[in-house]
């Protein structure tokens, strides 16, 4: 009798653990801190190390187009460098991003110069801390996550994540970012100054598989408010991991990236 | 009347070829992105195409007019130059060879200001075996410093001119090893870079022409320390005794505003002197970029000293006048005190790829100054024109004052390939 009982118990837990171990993903999942959903953003953006190739477009409000292409480089979370494939007024030129320093090599000039994020080495909407993006969780912090009444196509409200500038050096000082609950993904992310202005508008589009497990936009819009009629773009292509050593990522190494290609 | 003609129809010819280009660019598919036209080649090159026009007015009223024209009373000239600047490069494992030069033809109203000259700017190898530690040996330019018109820690490359900063300098031979260690303590980044420039007979020969006869070894140190860069320069000369020891250093006090500065020590067995430099860069929110500089410099020559020369050329017969002219001439900065301004703007009143600025080189010993008004627009990928008004002025016996060109005005269109 008592042997039965036992036997039930310990059937019982089975059934119960198996339960608990079940569910705790889903619970994980429904309460993923603002943080944790900023971490999971970043991953699906970026591979912790990786090469890429980006075309750059400006298009200006008459229609007339301005493209560059970059072979980038990223380490971490706020290690990143480009190089200037084309046009050939550009090529060669380098852009370097560690933490809140940026320089440019200009061949011609040939020392790295310091620039800031504000600034665009390839004029248009998108400014150099666009073009040498670093994680979001290295500049800002995760406030707050909510629904809201926007709409994936399989239905489910998109989120929105509110980001808030760690310091004042970041060039935006707060993010609006709308979260597509199934591609864990941004769909568009609103950038506000500290006076409540909004200064530009991120769309993420065309999800894309580039292999080893790296699946995300493969384009990415702005407009402003600010430069009425301008739009630029990026274009992604062949991202894949690649371990890199951390002294690429120093001033003394701009003018040798195109050996990394 | 000829040249203006040339001018005018070259310049036609080009803007006309290069618009086709732009035309072209439009009709492409928008989100199209063939990224295999960017794989990597082992060879490459590039260049760029200039062609200018210049208009020239001579200050008659300087006293180094006539050692320049010692026949005529000249008082104009119109120039057309041709530029032409091509670079290549080799990557084969881990090695590179690069080379870049750049010759250019002037033919100008008068006959004494025609030239044409070709040099190697740079042309080394650079073996990278132990990457990121590499190893170059050739003609190299090294730019170093931190300032925009004077670097006083350039101290193993020709000296920049401080009215055109940005003009191509020929490079020198050396061979140079830079290591890499990376993040250690408090610093965030660091290298390490040895330098070794000989001067012979038939190397280097032109560089500091008062040594014919020396090993040169030089020494940069580099650390990045939060958002501050910092070198500290070493450099003997074996021969001559000379130790030349050099710091500076960069920093971003906010996102748009950048502090620099140089010091250099020159120390021989005459004498000690140095040259200082202070500078920022400030970009205001509706994009105008602001470069401010101030260069000291105790070896060049007091107010007093440099009107004595001017006085002296202007009393003296043309064959005794060229010691002085010499005197004047063998730095690109001739007094103590030097101010640097510029300004520009990014596409002011909306008009795109258009980026005006004014530049002011001031010599704060004897008031003179060198302004110039510089207009660039950019309408597609590899195309730029510039036209560049400039205007010395001072007083009698002063630097800018007694310059030979008064004015210039200068117009040029630049295509890269």
């Amino acid at each position: 009798m008592i042997s039965i009982i036992n036997k039930n118990i310990r059937k019982s837990v089975k059934v119960i653990t198996f339960f608990i171990i079940s569910i705790i993903p889903l619970t994980l999942m429904a309460q993923q801190t603002p943080q944790e959903w900023l971490e999971t953003i970043d991953r699906n953006l970026n591979p912790p190390q990786y090469e890429s190739y980006r075309k750059l477009i400006n298009i200006e409000p008459d229609g007339s187009k301005k493209e560059f292409v970059l072979f980038t480089l990223k380490q971490g979370k706020d290690n990143v460098v480009a190089l200037f494939l084309s046009p050939a007024s550009e090529k060669g030129r380098a852009t370097l991003r560690v933490g809140e320093n940026m320089w440019l090599y200009i061949p011609n000039v040939g020392r790295p110069l310091r620039i800031t994020s504000l600034q665009s080495v390839t004029g248009g909407v998108f400014n150099n801390s666009d073009i040498l993006r670093v994680d979001y969780q290295a500049e800002y912090d995760a406030l707050s996550i909510k629904e809201t009444e926007e709409k994936n196509p399989s239905g489910k409200k998109l989120l929105q994540l509110d980001l808030k500038a760690k310091t004042g050096a970041v060039a935006y000082d707060k993010l609006e970012m709308a979260i597509d609950p199934d591609l864990q993904s941004p769909l568009k992310i609103r950038a506000i100054a500290s006076s409540g202005m909004l200064i530009k508008t991120i769309y993420f589009k065309n999800i894309k598989d580039f292999g080893e497990g790296i699946k995300r936009p493969s384009v990415v819009e702005t407009d402003s408010p600010l430069y009425k009629g301008y739009q630029s773009i990026i274009i992604f292509a062949k991202i894949k991991p690649r371990t890199l050593a951390p002294e690429v990522f120093t001033t003394d190494y701009m003018n040798r990236i195109e050996s990394l290609r | 009347m000829k040249h203006g003609l040339l001018l005018g129809v070259l310049m036609g010819l080009f803007f006309i070829t290069v618009s086709a280009d732009k035309a072209f660019a439009q009709d492409k598919d928008l989100y199209s992105f063939n990224v295999e036209e960017f794989e990597k080649k082992s060879w490459e090159w590039s260049g760029e195409f200039r062609l200018l026009g210049t208009n020239k007015t001579y200050n008659k009223n300087s006293v180094l007019h006539p050692l320049k024209f010692p026949d005529d009373e000249i008082d104009q000239s119109q120039e057309v130059e041709l530029q032409l600047y091509l670079e290549s490069r080799w990557d084969w494992d881990w090695s590179r060879f690069f080379v870049s030069g750049e010759a250019s033809v002037i033919r100008s109203s008068l006959e004494e200001n025609d030239d044409e000259t070709s040099f190697l700017s740079e042309g080394y190898l650079q073996l990278n075996l132990f990457d990121p530690q590499s190893f170059e040996i050739g003609k190299r330019l090294l730019r170093w410093g931190k300032g925009y018109a004077f670097n006083p820690v350039a101290l193993m490359e020709r000296v920049k001119n401080p009215e055109d900063p940005e003009a191509s300098r020929e490079g020198l031979w050396i061979t140079q090893g830079i290591l890499i260690p990376g993040g250690f303590s408090i610093f965030e980044n660091t290298s390490v870079t040895l330098v070794y420039l000989p001067i012979r007979e038939e190397i280097n020969e032109d560089y500091q022409t008062r040594y014919e006869y020396d090993n040169v070894w030089g020494m940069k140190l580099y650390g990045l320390i939060g958002t501050t860069d910092f070198d500290l320069y070493l450099v003997e000369w074996t021969e001559t005794s000379e130790t030349d020891l050099g710091i500076d250093f960069a920093t971003n006090i906010t996102p748009s505003f950048e502090v620099h500065g140089e010091l250099a020590v020159f120390d021989t067995t005459e004498s000690t002197e140095q040259q200082t430099l202070i500078g920022l860069r400030y970009l205001t929110e509706n994009e105008i970029t602001l470069i401010v500089e101030g260069f000291n410099d105790s070896s060049g020559l007091t107010y007093n000293e440099s009107k004595e020369l001017y006085q002296l050329i202007e009393v003296s017969p043309a064959d005794k006048a060229k010691p002085y002219l010499s005197q004047i001439q063998q730095k690109k900065t001739l007094n103590r005190n030097y101010g640097y301004l510029k300004i520009s703007i990014k596409e002011p009143f909306d008009w795109l790829y258009f980026t005006p600025s004014f530049t002011w080189l001031g010599n704060l010993d004897d008031r003179s100054s060198s302004n110039a008004l510089q207009l660039v627009y950019a309408p597609s990928d590899n195309l730029s024109y510039q036209l560049v008004l400039q205007y010395l002025e001072g007083e009698k016996y002063s630097q800018f004052g007694e310059n030979t060109v008064k004015n210039k005005v200068e117009l040029s269109a630049s295509y890269d390939f």
